[in-house]
Order: C-alpha cells, then sequence, then structure tokens
C-alpha cells in the first residue's frame, strides 16, 4: 500500500507539472511555434520532469542553452527564456534582444519566464538595459522535483551560503511554498520539528502561509485546506548548520562515491569516453535511453552523439541493479556486483536446458530484461572499477584515515599534518573538482588533484572537530599556505568560512552575524533571530565531544556489508542530521549500548524498552513520537533555534492527538534546508527499513562536500 | 575585504596601486592583521612577478606564490627560486616538496642528486 502511495506521490506530481506547463505556455502568450532558451542550471532539473514530447505539443521546435553570443532562432517568431533571476543572465538576454532587434529581422515575441519568482532587480536590470518594453515578463514556480519515491529535491544550490553568507532568505520561500504545495496535496502535517534558526524562519513562514490560507478562506476550498495529514505524521526541518560535519566527509556509500567521484547532478552522471565502458554500447542501457535522453531534450541527446563517447546513466530505482547497491557500503559493491553477474549467467545459461516450446518462449520473453540488466550491469561493474582504483590509492587512504581520526577525536599524527602540508604545497589551483558546475572531460584521475576543495575540506573538520583546541598558530601557518597556494583571492573565501563558522580562525569570537542582517526591519520579520552556526547556550566545552558520546556518533563495529545502523554510510560515523531524526522517533541506536545508561528511562514510557532489534516492533518505533523532550542537553550545544509545532486544529491536547495520529500516519517527511548528502538519504532508507515507516527526504539540492564549499569559495 | 573583491586589473602598476589603498585600510583594523600581512605579501608578490615575466618570458601575475615558484623552477631558473624562497620566507618543506616536483617533472636527475 506505501509502495503504491509513493507511486501516486510521483504520477502527481509529475501530472501537476505537465498541466503547469500548459499553463504557463497560455500565460507566455507565444503562441504558435517558439523556442525554448533554457539556463543551463535549470535544463538537467526540468529534463526529469518534463518529457520532451510534451514539450513539442506546445509547439517548442527548438530547445537552447542561455550562452554567450547571439541567438540563432531562424523563422520561428516566439522566443521563450527560462531562466533563474539572476542579473548576469538577464543581461545575456537583453544583449541577445538587442542583436536580433539591430539584425532587423522580423520582430519576434519575448517572453521571460523567471524560475522561481520573478525579482525587481532583473526587471531593475532589463529596464537599465532598455529591453524591459520587449519582454513578458513572468514567473514559474519550482516546486520539489521527485528524484525518487522517497527524495524530493528543490535543486537549488548554494542555498546554505546564500542563508548564512549573504543573508538572502528567498530559498526559504521558495522552501515554504513548495512545502506549502505538498500540504495542499496531502494536507497539513499534524507537528512540525526542526532544528536550526532557519528551520525556525522556515516554520514560522509556514505557518503565516497557513494563517493567510485560512483567513483568506474564499480563494481556495478552505474545508480541505484545514484537513490534517493522514499520510505524514510530522515534518522534520533539519538546518545545515547543525550538521555541516557531515557533508564535509568523504561519502563512502556507492552513490556518494560517485558523486564524490565523478558527480551526480540531477540523478545522472556523465561519464567521458575512456571511462573503460563496453564499446558495444553504442546507445546506452534501455533505462538510459529512455529517461536520459529523452527527458533532457534536443540539446543533450544531441550530445551524447556528437561527442559519440559522452554518456549521461541515469541513476534511479528503475535500475534494478543500481537499486540493490546504491546504498551500499562500498565495501561491499565488488561483493555484491560479482554475485548478481553470476545469476546472470546462471539466467542465460538456463536456454540450454529449455526444452520444450513453451520454456523456450517464456525465455525469450524475459531476454529483453535479461540484456538490460547485462548493460546495466556492465556499466556499474566498469563505474565501480573506476571507484575502486580511487580508493585504492594510498592518498584517497590518507585523506580518510585524517577524516576517521578526527571523528574519532583524537587529534592528527604529525605524519598527517605533514601531509596536509605536502597536500598544500602541491596543490593544484585549476584542477578540476567532480560534482561542481562543470562535467569532467575525461576519467577522473586515480588520485584526486590537490584542489582548494579537497584541502579545504579536511582544515574545515580539523576546525570543526578540534574546535576548543585549534591553535591560532595552525590557522596562521594554514592561512598562509592557502593563500600561497591558491592565490590570494583566497583571503575571501577563507573570511567566508570564518564567518560561516566552517573554519573559524580561534581568534575571532565575535558571535558570528552577519553584517546584511544589520537593518532593524529584516531583524524585525525574524523575531530578531541572529543566525549564527554556533550554539546558542553551550554548557560543554566541547560541544563535539559531548555530542559524540550522547548521539552515539561512532560505531565501532560497523557491518558495512550488512548494516544495522547508519554509521555505515561513513564506516563509523554516524551523521548527527540523522542521529537528531532518531532522537525524535526513539530509534534504539542513539541510546548508549548499557540499557541502565541515563535514557533509559527515557524509552520506558513509550514501553519499548528491550528495543534492539528494531524491526521486532516496527510498531512502536518509527513516526515523531515524543519530540525533542529529554534531549534538551543535546539541543544546547547544536546551533540554532529548536522547533516543535503541532498544527492540529484542536489545540487542546495537541500532543495526544498527534501520537493518535502519528500512529496511523506512514509518512515522515525530513526536510534538509541547505542540501543533503547521498549518504544521508541512504542513512533515511535504511531507517524506513528498519522501523516499517517511510522517512521520505526533501532537500533543497544534493550535496557532497565538494558542492558545498564550492559557494564560499572565490572565483578568480 | 570588500575592496579586495574589484580587483581584476590587468595593468600591474595600477594593480599595485588599488592594492595599496586596500592594504591601508585594513591597517586600520587592527583585528585584520593576518589579512592585511596577507596583501603586503601580495603586494611584493606582484612585483616581483613583474620583474620575472620579463626575465622568463611568460605571465605571471595573477598566479599564486607557490606557482609562481613552481613555474620558475620549471624553466630551470633554480637561482632565482631561491630567491624567491627567501624573498617570502618560504618554510623549508613546503619549498621542497614543490622543487621535488618540478625537477621531477623536469627530469633533472643531477639537480635532484644534489639536494
Amino acid at each position: 500500500l506505501q509502495a503504491r502511495h509513493q507511486c501516486s506521490n510521483i504520477d502527481s506530481q509529475q501530472q501537476v507539472w505537465s498541466e503547469r506547463f500548459g499553463d504557463y505556455d497560455l500565460q507566455g502568450q507565444i503562441r504558435g511555434s517558439k523556442v525554448l532558451v533554457l539556463d543551463k542550471d535549470l535544463s538537467g532539473a526540468l529534463s526529469i520532469v518534463v518529457d520532451f514530447g510534451v514539450l513539442k505539443d506546445h509547439g517548442v521546435e527548438k530547445i537552447f542553452l542561455l550562452d554567450d553570443g547571439p541567438l540563432d532562432t531562424g523563422t520561428t517568431k516566439g522566443v521563450l527564456y527560462l531562466t533563474l533571476p539572476h542579473i548576469r543572465k538577464m543581461k545575456l538576454i537583453a544583449e541577445q534582444v538587442r542583436a536580433s532587434s539591430q539584425s532587423g529581422s522580423a520582430p519576434k515575441e519575448y517572453s521571460l519566464q523567471l524560475v522561481p519568482r520573478r525579482t525587481l532587480l532583473c526587471e531593475r536590470v532589463l529596464e537599465e538595459e532598455g529591453v524591459l518594453g520587449d519582454i513578458t515578463i513572468g514567473e514559474y514556480r519550482m516546486d520539489f522535483i521527485p528524484l525518487e519515491g522517497d527524495l524530493l529535491s528543490l535543486e537549488l544550490p548554494s542555498t546554505f551560503k546564500e542563508l548564512y553568507l549573504d543573508g538572502d532568505f528567498s530559498s526559504i520561500q521558495h522552501v515554504a511554498r513548495a512545502i506549502m504545495r505538498l500540504q495542499g496535496l496531502y494536507g497539513f502535517f499534524p507537528r512540525i520539528l526542526g532544528k536550526g534558526d532557519f528551520a525556525q524562519v522556515l516554520a514560522d513562514s509556514l505557518a503565516r502561509m497557513r494563517l493567510e490560507l485560512v483567513s483568506g478562506g474564499a480563494g481556495g476550498p478552505s474545508g480541505s485546506v484545514l484537513t490534517m495529514s493522514t499520510v505524514f505524521d510530522s515534518l522534520v526541518i533539519i538546518d545545515r548548520a547543525v550538521d555541516m560535519v557531515t557533508p564535509l566527509l568523504t561519502q563512502l556509500t556507492y552513490e556518494g562515491l560517485i558523486s564524490e567521484v565523478y558527480g551526480v547532478s540531477n540523478g545522472s552522471v556523465t561519464l567521458g569516453g575512456v571511462a573503460a565502458l563496453a564499446p558495444s554500447a553504442t546507445g546506452s542501457t534501455p533505462a538510459a535511453s529512455t529517461s536520459g535522453t529523452s527527458g533532457s531534450g534536443s540539446n543533450s541527446s544531441g550530445d551524447t552523439q556528437s561527442a559519440g563517447k559522452r554518456r549521461r546513466i541515469m541513476l534511479n530505482d528503475s535500475d534494478a541493479i543500481y537499486r540493490e547497491i546504491r546504498s551500499m557500503n562500498f565495501a561491499g559493491v565488488g561483493a555484491l556486483l560479482s554475485k548478481i553477474s553470476r545469476q546472470l549467467q546462471d539466467n542465460y545459461e538456463s536456454r540450454h536446458r529449455a526444452k520444450t516450446v513453451q520454456e523456450i518462449r517464456s525465455f525469450v520473453g524475459k531476454l529483453g530484461g535479461l540484456q538490460a540488466e547485462h548493460q546495466s550491469l556492465k556499466s556499474h561493474v566498469s563505474l565501480a572499477e573506476s571507484i575502486m582504483r580511487r580508493t585504492q590509492s594510498d592518498d584517497f587512504n590518507a585523506i580518510l584515515e585524517i577524516e576517521q581520526s578526527l571523528v574519532g577525536g583524537s587529534d592528527l599524527t604529525k605524519d598527517q599534518l605533514a601531509y596536509i602540508e605536502k597536500m598544500l604545497a602541491l596543490a593544484d589551483p585549476s584542477a578540476s573538482v567532480p560534482g561542481v558546475g562543470g562535467e569532467l572531460k575525461e576519467q577522473p584521475p586515480v588520485t584526486m588533484p590537490n584542489s582548494i576543495h579537497k584541502v579545504l575540506r579536511v582544515l574545515c573538520l580539523y576546525s570543526l572537530w578540534r574546535g576548543p583546541s585549534f591553535k591560532q598558530k595552525t590557522y596562521d601557518a594554514w592561512y598562509e599556505d592557502i593563500v600561497a597556494a591558491f592565490g590570494h583571492h583566497q583571503t575571501i573565501t577563507l573570511d567566508n568560512l570564518d564567518r560561516v563558522g566552517l573554519l573559524s580562525s580561534p581568534s575571532s569570537t565575535a558571535p558570528i552575524v552577519s553584517s546584511v542582517l544589520g537593518e532593524p526591519h529584516t531583524l524585525g520579520l525574524l523575531n530578531s533571530i541572529a543566525p549564527s552556526t554556533k550554539p546558542r547556550n553551550p554548557t560543554h566545552a566541547n560541544s563535539i565531544g559531548f555530542l559524540r558520546k550522547a548521539l552515539n556518533l561512532i560505531v565501532t563495529d560497523v557491518r558495512e556489508s550488512n548494516p544495522d545502523d547508519a554509521s555505515y554510510v561513513y564506516s563509523g560515523y554516524a551523521p548527527i542530521s540523522i542521529r537528531l531524526l532518531q532522537c525524535l522517533v526513539r530509534d534504539p541506536a542513539v541510546y548508549p549500548a548499557n540499557p541502565s545508561g541515563r535514557y533509559a528511562a527515557l524509552l520506558r514510557p513509550l514501553g519499548d524498552s528491550k528495543v534492539r532489534p528494531a524491526l521486532a516492533d516496527g510498531q512502536s518505533t518509527g513516526g515523531v513520537k515524543g519530540g525533542w523532550s529529554g534531549w534538551e542537553d543535546v539541543l544546547n550545544e547544536l546551533p540554532g533555534e529548536t522547533i516543535d509545532v503541532s498544527q492540529s486544529p484542536g489545540d487542546g491536547d495537541s500532543d495526544v492527538a498527534v501520537r493518535r495520529l502519528g500512529d496511523k500516519a506512514p509518512a515522515t517527511l525530513v526536510v534538509f534546508l541547505g542540501g543533503c548528502t547521498f549518504t544521508e538519504i541512504a542513512a533515511l532508507r535504511l531507517l524506513s527499513q528498519q522501523h516499517g515507516h517511510r522517512y521520505i527526504a526533501a532537500t533543497t539540492q544534493i550535496i557532497n562536500g565538494n558542492s558545498f564549499l564550492d559557494s564560499f569559495i572565490q572565483k578568480t | 575585504l570588500i575592496v579586495a573583491d574589484n580587483l581584476k586589473e590587468r595593468d600591474v602598476a595600477k594593480l599595485v596601486a588599488n592594492l595599496k589603498v586596500a592594504l591601508k585600510i585594513l591597517h586600520n583594523d587592527k583585528a585584520r592583521a593576518l589579512e592585511s600581512a596577507a596583501l603586503d605579501t601580495h603586494i611584493r608578490l606582484v612585483q616581483v612577478q613583474r620583474q620575472m615575466e620579463q626575465e622568463l618570458d611568460t605571465t605571471l601575475v595573477g598566479l599564486p606564490l607557490n606557482e609562481t615558484l613552481a613555474q620558475c623552477l620549471l624553466k630551470g631558473n633554480y637561482a632565482r627560486g631561491t630567491k624567491l624562497r627567501a624573498e617570502f620566507k618560504i618554510p623549508e618543506r613546503r619549498y621542497y616538496w614543490i622543487k621535488l616536483h618540478a625537477l621531477v617533472v623536469r627530469r633533472d636527475w643531477a639537480e635532484l642528486a644534489r639536494l
């Protein structure tokens, strides 16, 4: 039943999309044929949800990517732009519009749709460029894009940076609106929980929007608006600032490693020609050719053909093999792949055993499926091989070792510090980084280039974990090294990181208050929250050390190939974000091993003190039950506000009401504000399995350490 | 710090002048000692780079210090490299890492043996 529900979830989303494409087609008011000009940042996301066929039905003849230079529209009359509201892009558009009007060709109709909303700034830019009059502007709202049955994404890059560095809250509005849409579909979440300053802001704006809906009344069918959701028991908002450590670590699941090595964007990975892919794969795997090329429209499929060797592989559950291995710790992937290939071999062999006509027929019927599986197996084996080459390099292991010992709470050894020094000395400032912006040109090198991303990841980790014992002298030395290695403009990067608290100078004792937020009216809007990534009132000198114990972050006996705890995704470290969720749902994993521990008392009222393994009484775990109570000391050590709001109509004993509802509701929506990693998704999936309760992840974007830091890094 | 943003001058003389203004502003802020030191080295670096550009016949301005040193060594100008090292107080370890790397790339085994 739940599975079916998931399907309907996606279907309805997709339908909504198609419908709205129709809507905005009308809005655009360009009838007949037109050219669609897409923002590069959007094209991938769009390709997932909209079929090229649908576009054709609406009269789209050609699709271009927004780029420098004039636009060759040919004879088509209408031009439709679909872009993010960035000033640079506005200028590009203005140029193209002017160029074509000067060239004296037939007048065209221009329409600009801004995603996710139009801003005054963009209009100003267009006005200054003198083309505002020629363009009809509209806004095209982007909702959560269903990447998977249990994974929604807004595909908004650099949210975290916008929030914490620029003080730009617009992304919160987008998230809030997208959530409102979900609530419109499924009813209101009975309860909203969260952690983090901007989680608070988000919850506030959700509450406000709900009030507006209720008081607005007339606008919609207010009766349905007020119903509580029976699908979701609650909404959990986790601000990235709560857990900045997790994205910085090297992800050790298969999917995570693909994203570390190749970079995954919009649920697909693009492989260079030499990626040792089977040459027989002239087309691509059936899964890839149906969803990959047709969806992304003419531009990308043309690209694959002309480049010949480039391939996009869709990474999602439609690929049976990938579904099995995606969330596995990489240590186990090899074994499983070989098992699958043996199975496949057996299946092929079965044709020799087929004797009767009927048997042969049934074999032929299976053949298509087998071949598809064979193809995808091939590509995954080669992918895994190339990743394996990376993971076996000294370089990779040195980094991993550094990470593990930092996370384990010990200081770095001399060797490790020397290694960092070497990394800095032999840094390559122009190295390309997977998962950031441009696609990789060729096979990624076996050793990761010493890019600034890689170096900063380690240094940030050091700063986060070693916090109080981070010496000024070390910081100064690193500061100098980085500037010497990557250029003077990186002082800005370092300043950025310092301000958000990722790599903070020990001397900067002043609270991190973004100066952009200084104006009183913005503060009023925020209930005078000064966003900070530092704990508000820590009682322990070493917050992270306390957290490690309290949340049981480090698990020593990890079963990598047959996981029973979320920590398997990093081979021993469990993401703080996931542990927080486990606190909410009273998962036994967060409690210290001995049952007489201080949290055991908390378990008893819920009647499941003998809880391990969780599957045994999946009824009692799963679903948000008790809220944050009992975890105050932990929450104090984490940055940001704590949220626990009930949206139930009868305000009386809401907790009971919620609990009653929560027993039935089969799902919880977990929103990661500022991005989440593949490992966290994998961990959520594991929890879903263990608890018999769906955790659906919604995020602003899927990130890895590189893309997480990328937004802070100053480009030349 | 915002001053540092708009420094993409190609003209070196102008660049240095701009940077000096920035440095002055930074100097007034005691909490920014680290940044002003970095900026100071940067100004010196740009000036040295300009000199070296004429000597070595490459473009160097805009490159970070390590990269400059590597370029210099790759061209086989070891004396200049030593001078750079002294001028910018490059730590021993970092210097030899870079030099080692450069020598291997150049396959200059004789020089390598002398290290």
